[in-house]
């Protein structure tokens, strides 16, 4: 079966970050439970003065394709590695979502998309992820990342918001190449640019030191924008600048 | 340091130049001494020291507070 994972707030000031969290989480469920897991992706979560995030307030999700009989064992893995790691001071959730169980997966997308614009509840998560058949659990303190976990669920399962963890870097000094590269690449299913214009394989693009993805329309897409007065390349991929809206 | 912040909720220094104050705070971080990268994930500028790309800033609504004083 396929299930989506995500966590939120389990770091503090000097801890590693979620993020590394989720990807030692997904390195074992690999390792112990031979799931396959898709790259993680970050999701941006409403900054407000009431919820009391470390220094972002976003959640990591993943996706992983397990055995239907892993799935109880995963879930303890989850809570036991969440109250084993998680740093001191954090509020810790764990969302934990089978994609077949899921009641009605517009729930879940509305309620990701309102946790990037209000200050949501515990209550309303932990009422909406019974309703929905997913689980959801807090690991220590408030435990108000249960929030952020579910609309983290929420929001991978919209298919367009947030990025893909890691920065990636190509080799070489021509930073200059056709669109191929990128496409050839794991990391990337398509080129395009904020617009929605795909860019042809053949196209040379001005490739930056770092690209990253950002998770659009169910996809890892690498965008580019177009350069003015640069004959070599029309196009270039987007700056970290750039790219923090997403 | 001063020029750049103003206290905020409980005197912690609130960036006065917002998210899009890039030069400022690339300046900003370069002036303090007390810079430490955050993971790359939450790196938003492409300046690599700025406060935008500190461990020890803290988002909010409007822009940052530095919480630098908060760390050991």
């Amino acid at each position: 079966m396929d299930i989506l994972l995500c966590i939120d707030d389990t770091d503090n000031l000097e801890s590693v970050g979620t993020g590394e969290l989720a990807e030692n989480m997904a390195d074992d469920i690999r390792a112990r439970y031979g799931g396959k897991c898709s790259a993680i992706t970050r999701h941006q979560l409403y900054v407000h003065e009431d919820i009391p995030y470390t220094s972002h307030n976003s959640s990591m999700c993943f996706k992983a394709s397990i055995a239907d009989k892993a799935l109880e064992p995963i879930i303890r893995y989850g809570i036991e590695f969440l109250e084993r790691e998680s740093a001191s001071g954090s509020d810790p959730g764990l969302c934990v979502a089978p994609l077949h169980t899921i009641g009605d997966i517009k729930e879940l997308i509305r309620f990701g998309r309102t946790a990037k614009q209000e200050v949501l509840t515990k209550d309303a998560a932990y009422n909406l992820a019974r309703n929905q058949g997913v689980h959801l659990s807090e690991h220590g303190g408030t435990g108000q990342g249960i929030i952020g976990a579910l609309a983290g669920i929420g929001l991978r399962l919209s298919g367009s918001d947030g990025r893909f963890k890691g920065w990636f870097h190509f080799e070489g000094r021509d930073r200059i190449m056709e669109a191929r590269r990128l496409y050839d690449s794991p990391f990337v299913d398509e080129v395009r640019t904020p617009e929605g214009l795909r860019i042809d394989p053949r196209e040379p693009i001005f490739v930056g030191n770092e690209v990253k993805t950002v998770f659009l329309n169910g996809r890892a897409v690498a965008l580019v924008s177009e350069q003015d007065g640069e004959p070599d390349a029309r196009w270039r991929t987007l700056s970290k600048r750039e790219l923090k809206v997403y | 340091m001063k020029e750049y912040f103003k206290p905020g909720r409980n005197g912690t220094p609130n960036f006065i130049y917002g998210r899009e104050g890039f030069a400022q705070a690339a300046a900003c971080a370069e002036a303090c001494g007390r810079f430490l990268p955050d993971d790359e994930d939450e790196q938003m500028a492409d300046e690599p020291i700025s406060c935008y790309n500190c461990k020890r800033r803290r988002w909010t609504r409007e822009g940052f507070e530095c919480l630098r004083d908060n760390f050991a």
